[in-house]
C-alpha cells in the first residue's frame, strides 16, 4: 500500500524535540544550492519554460541557456572568493551535454543533488516501472560522468513527483529529498522497508526564482531575506539549544545576472561572517544528521505517537 | 416601493448582518479608556494533500512554489510541506514570541491536524490562551452548494475533534480561506459558537442578527493579515511592519472621533513563524505590549466586552 504524502512526515512539534547539534558547536547550517537547469527547446509533451507561448519559447528558452554560458561562471566567481561549498541542484543532461560546466563544478567539489534529466521532464504521473528506470539512469549519469560519485539526493525536477519517489529513491541509494520544505531541520520521511529517507530543508523564501522572477522583488531583497532568516534562526539556536538549516537556492539565470553580483557576494560575505554558520552541502547536513540525530528524534516521535494511542 | 429591482437569484446583504455606519452609531466604549483592543490569532492549519471524495476545495490559495495560487499537481509537496511548517516549527515561534512579549492569543485547530499530528493539540492547550475551532483542514472549506445537513456535520466534526483532542471548550469560530455559505454564520450560532472571524468587516466587533442573532463577528482584517500581505499582496516584511504600525497609529486617533476601536491581527505559523518574518511580529508584539492606549485580548473576550 503507498503511503500517502501526508503520512511520509513524521510529526512532532520543534519544542519537545531532543536537540540536534551540528559539528564543532556550530548552529545554523547553510546550504547553498545553485540550480543549474537545462530547459529542452522543444519539451516532450509541450511544456514550456514560463508557459507564455506556445513552444519553442526562444525568449525563455535563451534567457535560461545564457544562464550556463555566462551567468554560471559568474557566480562561479563569487563561489570561489568566498570558498562556498555548493550542492548543485542539477539537471542531469548537463554531465553529458555540457562538459565545460560539469568540469567546473567537479574540480570545485560541488554535490550533485539530482534535479531530473530536464527541467521540463516533471515527474506527475511517471508509472512505477518508468520512474524506478529514471533513478537508475541518474545514477549512471553521475558513475559516468561524475567521477563514480552517486547521488545522494534530489529536488524533483520542476518540483514534482509521484506516490512512488520516496520509495524508489531509497532503493537507489538516495537519503535526502528536497521537496519537503516543511522544517528548519532535517526529518525523517516514512518510506516502505528499513530505508532510511530525510527531508533537507530547501527554501522557496530564500530563493532567487520566487522571489526575483516571480514577485519582482529587487535583489537587494533577497540579501534582507537571507539576513533575516539566518539571524533569527541562530538567536533561536542560542536560546533553545536547536541547531537549525537553511538553503539559498539560486539560480544562474536569476542569480547569476550582473546586476545580481554584489548582492549574491553579500550573502556570501553575510556567511562568512559568523562562526555559528556552518556552511555544508545537502549530504554534509543530511550525513550528520543521520549518523547522530536520526534514531533519537525518530524514536522520540514514535513514543509520542505511542503515548497518545495508549491514552485513547 | 424602490426604484431598484434586484434580480431575484440576488442576494443583496450579508445574511445577519446589520448595516451600520460609522459616525451614525454609538461610539464603542472600551474599559479603561482603552482606545483600541487588539485580538492576535494565530493560525495553525494542516493541510490535506488528498481530500475526501466530495470535499469542497479552494479554487486558488497561497502556499507553494512561485506565485502560482492553481491547484498543485498530485506530487507536489511544496503546498503542502509549506503549509506544514507552520506546525512544526511556525506556530512554536509565534507562541514563543508572544509569551515574552506577554499578550494573550487564541490559536486556530482544525481537526485533519490534531488527529494526525501527535502532541500538537496537548501542547497548544498548553501555551494558547483560547483555542478556536478551523474546520477540517486549510484546503477543505465551506461551500453554498453544501446542504445545511452537510455543513452541520462540518462543523460538528471539526469542534468536536479540537475540543476532544485539546481537553477545551471553543466558543470561537475560522473558516478555512473565510469561506461560507449564507447559511453559515446561522449555523455556527445553532451549534453554539459565541465568534467568528471570518469577517473583515468593520473595526468594532458586530453583533449579529437574524438565525446569527447572539453570534459576534470579530472582525480580523485582511490587509493586515500576513498572509493576504506577504503572498497575495507580496509586500516586502518592512513594508508589511510599516503597515501594522501605521495602523495601530491610525486607530488610535480615530478612537477619539469614532469611539473604540477594534484590530485583530490573523497570523498564520507558516508564514509569520517563518524566520526571515518573524521579527516583524515580535516587535509589533512588542510596541503593542508597552502601549498604555492599547488593551490585549483575547477574540473570545474582546466578544464578550462586546455584548
Amino acid at each position: 500500500m503507498t503511503i500517502q504524502n501526508n503520512d511520509r512526515l513524521v510529526y512532532e512539534a520543534m519544542p519537545t524535540r531532543p536537540l540536534v547539534t551540528w559539528p564543532e558547536g556550530r548552529t545554523v547550517a547553510v546550504w547553498h544550492a545553485p540550480n543549474v537547469e537545462h530547459y529542452d527547446y522543444i519539451a516532450p509533451g509541450g511544456g514550456t519554460p514560463q508557459g507564455r507561448t506556445r513552444y519553442p519559447d526562444p525568449q525563455h528558452y535563451m534567457h535560461r541557456d545564457n544562464g550556463n554560458r555566462t551567468a554560471f561562471w559568474r557566480m562561479l566567481r563569487a563561489v570561489d572568493r568566498f570558498e562556498i561549498p555548493s550542492t548543485v541542484s542539477l539537471s542531469l543532461s548537463v554531465l553529458e551535454e555540457m562538459p565545460e560546466v560539469r568540469d567546473a563544478m567537479a574540480e570545485r567539489g560541488w554535490e550533485i543533488m539530482s534535479h531530473g534529466i530536464s527541467n521540463l521532464r516533471p515527474l506527475y504521473d511517471m508509472p512505477y516501472d518508468d520512474e524506478d528506470r529514471f533513478y537508475e539512469l541518474s545514477q549512471q549519469l553521475a558513475e559516468t560522468y561524475y567521477g563514480g560519485r552517486r547521488i545522494k539526493g534530489m529536488l524533483g525536477p520542476k518540483v514534482s513527483g509521484t506516490d512512488n519517489t520516496s520509495d524508489l529513491m531509497v532503493k537507489h541509494g538516495m537519503t535526502y529529498h528536497a521537496d519537503w520544505i516543511h522544517d528548519e531541520q532535517p526529518r525523517p520521511l516514512r518510506t516502505e522497508g528499513d530505508g532510511r529517507l530525510v527531508s533537507i530543508p530547501y527554501s522557496f523564501m530564500l530563493n532567487d526564482v520566487p522571489l526575483l522572477l516571480a514577485k519582482h522583488y529587487p535583489g537587494s531583497y533577497f540579501v534582507d531575506m537571507a539576513k533575516a532568516q539566518i539571524d533569527r534562526m541562530l538567536r533561536d539556536a542560542d536560546e533553545d539549544g536547536q541547531g537549525r538549516v537553511a538553503c539559498i537556492a539560486t539560480h544562474p539565470f536569476v542569480s547569476g545576472q550582473p546586476y545580481m553580483q554584489r548582492y549574491l557576494e553579500e550573502i556570501f560575505a553575510y556567511l562568512r561572517s559568523d562562526d555559528r554558520i556552518w556552511v555544508a552541502t545537502a549530504a554534509d547536513i543530511t550525513d550528520h544528521y543521520l549518523e547522530n540525530s536520526y534514531d533519537e528524534q525518530l524514536a522520540h516521535a514514535n513514543g509520542i505517537s505511542a503515548a497518545r494511542e495508549a491514552r485513547a | 416601493m424602490t426604484l431598484i429591482q434586484h434580480p431575484r437569484d440576488a442576494t443583496v446583504f450579508a445574511p445577519g448582518l446589520p448595516r451600520a455606519y460609522d459616525t451614525h452609531r454609538a461610539p464603542w466604549q472600551l474599559p479603561a479608556g482603552k482606545k483600541l483592543a487588539v485580538s492576535v490569532l494565530l493560525h495553525a492549519p494542516s493541510y490535506q494533500d488528498v481530500p475526501p471524495a466530495g470535499s469542497f476545495k479552494p479554487i486558488a490559495m497561497q502556499g507553494g512554489v512561485g506565485r502560482d495560487t492553481a491547484e498543485p499537481k498530485h506530487g507536489q509537496l511544496a503546498r503542502l510541506s509549506q503549509w506544514d511548517f507552520g506546525l512544526t516549527v511556525g506556530i512554536w515561534r509565534l507562541l514563543g514570541i508572544a509569551q515574552k512579549a506577554g499578550v494573550p492569543v487564541a490559536v486556530a485547530l482544525d481537526s485533519f491536524g490534531v488527529r494526525t499530528m501527535p502532541g500538537l493539540a496537548d501542547l497548544v492547550a498548553e501555551r494558547a490562551q483560547e483555542i478556536v475551532v478551523r474546520g477540517s483542514a486549510a484546503n477543505i472549506i465551506l461551500d453554498e452548494a453544501m446542504t445545511a445537513d452537510e455543513e452541520r456535520a462540518y462543523i460538528a466534526e471539526a469542534r468536536s475533534a479540537v475540543e476532544a483532542a485539546t481537553g477545551r471548550t471553543a466558543s470561537g469560530w475560522f473558516s478555512p480561506e473565510r469561506a461560507n455559505s449564507a447559511r453559515t454564520a446561522g449555523l455556527l450560532r445553532e451549534a453554539g459558537f459565541d465568534w467568528f472571524g471570518d469577517w473583515p468587516v468593520d473595526e468594532r466587533p458586530v453583533a449579529l442578527d437574524g438565525a446569527a442573532s447572539g453570534l459576534t463577528a470579530v472582525p480580523f482584517g485582511l490587509e493586515t493579515e500576513d498572509m493576504f500581505a506577504l503572498y497575495t499582496r507580496s509586500l516586502a516584511f518592512p513594508d508589511y511592519e510599516r503597515l501594522l504600525d501605521e495602523t495601530v497609529e491610525q486607530l488610535i486617533a480615530d478612537a477619539d472621533v469614532v469611539g473604540g476601536r477594534f484590530l485583530g491581527l490573523s497570523w498564520f505559523g507558516w508564514v509569520l513563524g517563518q524566520a526571515c518574518f518573524a521579527d516583524v511580529a515580535e516587535r509589533t508584539l512588542t510596541k503593542l505590549a508597552a502601549n498604555p492606549q492599547v488593551l490585549l485580548v483575547t477574540p473570545g473576550d474582546v466578544a464578550a466586552l462586546h455584548r
